[in-house]
């Protein structure tokens, strides 16, 4: 029995990760294609690439700090999705996170690292918690679509944050719109010598956490049974109304998490392009994806994608292929991601179908045809 | 107030155009989110075709054709290998953005302007652009006249043909249509390319119409995704959705106007549109489940 039950998990596992390689690699092909064209060669670009990334102990610390902010950011997708709740708004949760931390952490002068950073980090979780709300509630008591909500509330946040940060905010002295730099004891200090800040062991903490949650939990059990099966999971006695709200909290909460850290570990003011592009937030989207939403794979999804941005950056330096492959390279995991390539086990094909079942939960008019979805759960 | 008036006309064109061709896919049953990704390659290839041509006819072949690629790369992915739709847009969207923003590095330039080109040709009415009040319906192109004939077209395409019953047949009750024997995959994929054809044409309406044959990154900001909210608050209704996409071009040229005269709150003038989107997804929904005591949180 137990036999069955292990080879089943190293048989879905194995699927997973073909699942999760079989897309990268197709991209990297789309991607060579592309810096062919650009009349670059493909293979000395992606070498530099990978060496300088992963073969050098400075470029292999930075490659983890990178991936600090796209844990939290996964993880934040990742119980979203999980839940089959579409959070498309942790790219401005986790702005209005990193703007929070900013503003407290230039605003208090004198006072000990020890409360200072504490302190910004909850403000902005809380912050990203709140923002993470108003879809929530209007989800839960309304039912609004709160896919299309998050999407524009993160209009919304970019252009809000920007109209602070060029006017109440702004740093006269910087000669771009910037508020003002953050105090020294609010910054993340380099562990011992290395790129790495603390920032990094607290995204650990955070995957730890969610892990515990998610293997452990009541909540993560429910989280689980509302994401396979709303209808059955509120019919069970579960509070699917409660449960919507505290996953979007709970993902807020992550997103603040991961822009307050990345505004006191990297970039100590925020600006416009505080969360480079595409975004520390749909990164997070490809990273969760990637690592097929549950949280092990997210943290390894991270640390690839972690790499592939650091790799591309110094690309950048060294050959003549612009910064912005990395979307193209990103946009065609992403596609190459959204079919599966091999099926052959139950668990995947559970979560495909689930997936799927949500797309036409979207626009089901009629009770009563469900038929498709209860076919694959 | 002439000035608000004509560009709300102006700029209801680009979303209404998306609202109504996503109103196919949407009815389908294959959410398009692609359309702002559709959009803003179209709005690319439009100004660069007119910044290399000149030729207004030519943006538009190209940027329909670029749309209705990316339309086919959507559908073969999202129905033919039935890939989850919402991953695949997305990843449109971002390789949309990342393509464009691409060619503009390499091209050495941060934004594309195209300085020779002017619109005075391809403007109709202009000689009533003076008129009062009705001045502002006047020296239009035929595309922004066109996205409005086209709520009517899209109406009568949706309820009174053959291809529009097989739309909504796919997306209602895919057994039944199935058992009737309709090629559900086919009917998917036509719907998906109608709404691409008409982002192409949306494209050219914001980069060529709206902006004068300009193309800066990720222009078309959202626009695509307003399009979907307006088919939502709309229920896939193309008069109903058509409102809400006019509803947001006025408050765009409102917010337009209203930056010209106070500077300082500009940024925040912009977001405005966005929040009035959730307000009208709000009140929309909570007009809909008036009185509803169904369970569940998923079906809409």
């Amino acid at each position: 029995m137990l036999k069955e039950k292990t080879v089943k998990n190293i048989k879905s596992g194995v699927a997973a990760f073909c699942n999760a390689l079989i897309p990268v690699l197709l991209a990297f092909v789309g991607g060579a294609l592309i810096i062919a064209a650009a009349r670059e060669n493909p293979f000395s670009v992606y070498a530099t690439m990978l060496g300088r990334a992963l073969f050098t102990p400075d470029g292999f610390m930075r490659v983890l700090h990178v991936a600090a902010p796209l844990i939290l950011t996964g993880l934040a997708i990742g119980v979203t999705f999980k839940a089959n709740v579409f959070n498309m708004g942790v790219e401005g949760q986790m702005l209005l996170g990193g703007f929070v931390a900013g503003i407290i952490g230039a605003s208090m002068r004198g006072v000990p690292a020890a409360v200072h950073i504490p302190l910004c980090l909850t403000a902005a979780v809380f912050s990203g918690a709140l923002f993470a709300l108003v879809p929530a509630l209007l989800k839960a008591y309304f039912k609004v679509n709160e896919m299309v909500v998050t999407l524009m509330l993160n209009y919304a946040a970019v252009e809000i944050l920007a109209f602070l940060a060029e006017g109440v905010f702004r740093d006269p002295s910087a000669g771009y719109v910037s508020t003002d730099m953050i105090a020294g004891s609010a910054a993340f200090g380099r562990l011992f010598g290395t790129n790495l800040t603390a920032f990094f062991l607290i995204a650990l903490a955070a995957f730890a956490v969610m892990a515990v949650v998610f293997k452990k939990s009541r909540l993560g059990y429910e989280i689980t049974a509302i994401g396979k099966n709303p209808e059955f999971a509120e019919a069970a006695g579960m509070n699917v109304r409660k449960k919507i709200i505290a996953v979007m909290l709970l993902s807020g909460a992550l997103a603040g998490l991961a822009g307050a850290g990345w505004m006191l570990g990297e970039k100590y003011r925020y600006t416009l392009d505080f969360s480079g592009s595409p975004g520390l937030g749909w990164d997070g989207m490809l990273v969760s994806l990637l690592g097929s939403h549950s949280v092990f794979g997210i943290l390894i999804a991270a640390v690839f994608y972690g790499a592939l941005k650091v790799g591309v950056s110094q690309a950048a330096l060294f050959t003549k292929i612009p910064n912005e492959i990395i979307f193209v390279i990103q946009a065609l995991i992403i596609l190459f991601l959204s079919v599966s390539y091999l099926s052959k086990n139950v668990k995947f094909r559970e979560g495909a179908g689930r997936i799927f079942g949500k797309i036409k939960g979207i626009f089901k008019r009629k009770k009563g045809e469900r038929t498709d979805e209860q076919h694959t759960l | 107030m002439n000035n608000i008036l004509y560009n709300t006309v102006l700029f209801s064109s680009p979303i209404l155009l998306c609202t109504l061709g996503g109103i196919f896919a949407y009815k389908a049953n294959v959410l398009n989110i692609a359309l702002e990704g559709m959009m803003l390659t179209a709005a690319f290839v439009a100004a660069l075709t007119v910044y290399l041509t000149g030729s207004y006819l030519a943006a538009v072949a190209l940027a329909v054709g670029v749309s209705l690629f990316l339309g086919v790369v959507f559908s073969v992915f999202g129905v033919s290998r039935k890939g989850n739709v919402i991953i695949i847009g997305l990843a449109l969207n971002l390789f949309a953005s990342g393509f464009t923003a691409l060619i503009l590095r390499r091209m050495g330039i941060a934004k594309l302007v195209a300085a020779d080109f002017s619109l005075t040709s391809v403007r109709l009415f202009s000689g009533a652009a003076s008129v009062p009040f009705l001045g502002a319906f006047a020296n239009h192109t035929l595309l922004t006249y066109l996205s409005y004939a086209l709520i009517f077209a899209a109406g009568v395409l949706m309820f009174k043909t053959k291809t529009g019953v097989y739309i909504r047949v796919a997306g209602e009750n895919p057994e039944a249509a199935r058992a009737v024997g309709i090629n559900i995959n086919r009917v998917r994929y036509a719907a998906v390319l109608i709404g691409a054809a008409a982002c192409g044409l949306a494209g050219v309406s914001l980069a060529v119409d709206c902006f004068g044959g300009v193309y800066a990154v990720n222009m078309t900001f959202g626009r695509g995704f307003i399009a979907i909210a307006a088919i939502y608050c709309g229920r896939g209704y193309p008069l109903k959705a058509a409102l809400y996409a006019v509803l947001f071009g006025f408050s765009n040229a409102a917010a337009m106007y209203l930056q010209l005269t106070s500077a300082a709150a500009a940024r925040l003038l912009t977001a405005v549109p966005y929040v009035m989107i959730v307000v009208l997804l709000t009140v929309a929904s909570v007009l809909k489940n008036k009185g509803n005591s169904l369970r569940g949180f998923y079906n809409e």
